[in-house]
């Protein structure tokens, strides 16, 4: 072959590279985890919501304050072609008399090491785009913000919702001002705004424009109040954020097991006695006095930062055992000394007739037992 | 998640009766509990004086009840050999006995 024939392919390769970049860009493109709706440890529903911050679906939190109306929302079943999950509001209790501090969004919260590529506070910042399937019950219309915690910037776009799947895409305008701080605190809120009194929508709403944030002029005139009507409903699915002006194809190729991993870094299930084919186990104890066993588990993910040990109180419900022997307890406890993001040390107490440096198979008894840890942002 | 009690705990605090929270601003539930109490909550102690009497009951038993176990073998050899109990056994013994509830 000639080296000019060479240079020919190889030219035209390049260009092949280059269009199919623009059509799939490869690798790990997608910031969102858990885009697809597909990990739900926490459940698969959640009724009468409204304020606070509530997580069923991986990552996207659901909340807010102050509104009379209230919300279920569940992992549902309906998505565009190739999403078998996505994430579904209903409104169960309307609220048609709009307070002005009314608040109420599905949230995604994003550690700031993990947005550093967007060169955020530099001259040579990039663009992003985020973009995601939608459906309602009716048309709507809401409000997509972007929020810089580390400088209390923001930048909101509203979208359009119909009766139908549609996928949205929503180019964000590269911000020359305020780096995200290379830490695993939040670097950004990215927030769907669903419901918002005057407060937030007073102001002067400018479309695709960073600035410093002012809360009213957070969200849209334009918004669409959920609490409308009983009858409203929101999914929603697909969600990806990406580097660039261009939308590709949601990153599908992510594993379950892939994505579960990734959740585990912010929500871990360490047994759940409630759950299907889940280990009842957490881990051995060792007897430290009469009346206190220590557990020891490591975490199949390390943690962001410094977690809540999530342990409802059960009769009996915490057992430590051997061959011959069964101590029961009704709840669980730890002290943040002695802790890493790997691992924990928990503990038994209110128990009695512990040998000190005995051993012990730690399990759950019941289906209402169950222990997490959560390390959400 | 709502907060409706707080009990501190250790170094930290039991929230809702179900979640321990470490003492951590890098928790998102702790920056809660702090929200919570700057609005002018407070926290219940972890235990309450009901709770402390029983708990210093429970460890009393237990310890009196081993050092009862401790010490039964003078009153064995004193049924099998005859030889007499030391006075200061008798005693603590009697004490340990009332101490039990």
């Amino acid at each position: 072959m000639s080296k000019a024939r060479e240079l020919s392919d190889y030219t035209g390769l390049q260009a092949d590279i280059t269009a199919g970049d623009t059509a799939a860009r490869a690798g790990r493109k997608n910031l969102i985890i858990n885009g697809a709706m597909n990990v739900a440890q926490r459940g698969t529903s959640l009724t009468g919501l409204y304020n606070g911050t509530n997580y069923l679906i991986d990552r996207f939190s659901f909340g807010g304050g102050t509104t009379d109306g209230r919300v279920t929302m569940t992992q549902d079943s309906d998505g565009p072609a190739g999403f078998a999950n996505s994430l579904k509001l209903a409104c169960t209790t309307a609220d048609t008399s709009i307070a002005a501090a009314d608040e109420n969004y599905i949230i995604y919260r994003v550690e700031g090491q993990d947005l550093q590529q967007l060169k955020k506070g530099t001259s040579s910042a990039e663009s992003m785009t985020l973009s995601f399937y939608v459906k309602g019950n009716a048309a709507a219309t809401y409000t997509a913000e972007f929020y810089d915690a580390d400088n209390n910037r923001h930048n909101g776009q509203t979208f359009n919702v119909t009766t139908s799947w549609n996928r949205v895409t929503l180019t964000y305008a590269p911000d020359t001002t305020g780096a995200y701080t290379d830490d695993n605190t939040i670097g950004v809120y990215i927030i769907f705004w669903i419901h918002a009194g005057s407060n937030s929508t007073s102001g002067t709403f400018t479309s695709n424009s960073w600035a410093a944030a002012v809360t009213a002029n957070r969200v849209s005139a334009s918004n669409t109040s959920f609490f409308d009507s009983t009858a409203r409903t929101l999914n929603i699915t697909g969600v990806q954020l990406e580097v660039g002006s261009v939308a590709t194809d949601f990153e599908h190729p992510r594993s379950y097991g892939e994505e579960l991993h990734l959740c585990q870094r912010y929500y871990e299930i360490i047994a759940d006695g409630g759950r299907a084919n889940d280990s009842p186990y957490f881990g051995v104890g060792q007897g430290v006095k009469s009346d206190q066993i220590n557990w020891f588990y490591d975490f199949k993910a390390e943690k962001r930062a410094a977690f809540t040990l999530i342990v409802p109180t059960v009769t009996n419900g915490y057992q430590a055992k051997t061959h011959t022997t069964t101590i029961s307890g009704n709840s669980l406890g730890f002290t943040s000394v002695h802790q890493s993001l790997h691992s924990i040390m928990g503990y038994m107490t209110n128990i009695s007739g512990v040998t000190e440096q005995s051993c012990w198979q730690m399990q759950l008894n019941g289906a209402a037992a169950h222990i997490a840890v959560d390390a959400e942002l | 998640m709502e907060i409706q009690t707080v009990k501190i705990e250790n170094d930290g605090f039991r929230v809702n009766g179900s979640m321990c929270v470490p003492p951590s601003l890098d928790n998102a539930d702790y920056v809660k509990v702090v929200a919570w109490i700057a609005e002018g909550n407070t926290p219940t102690p972890e235990f309450t004086d009901a709770e402390i009497a029983a708990n210093t009951q429970a460890e009393l038993n237990v310890t009196s009840q081993a050092y009862l176990a401790s010490t039964d073998w003078y009153i064995t050899r004193h049924a099998e050999t005859a030889v007499a109990v030391p006075d200061e056994i008798t005693t603590a013994r009697a004490a340990a006995r009332a101490a039990i509830i």
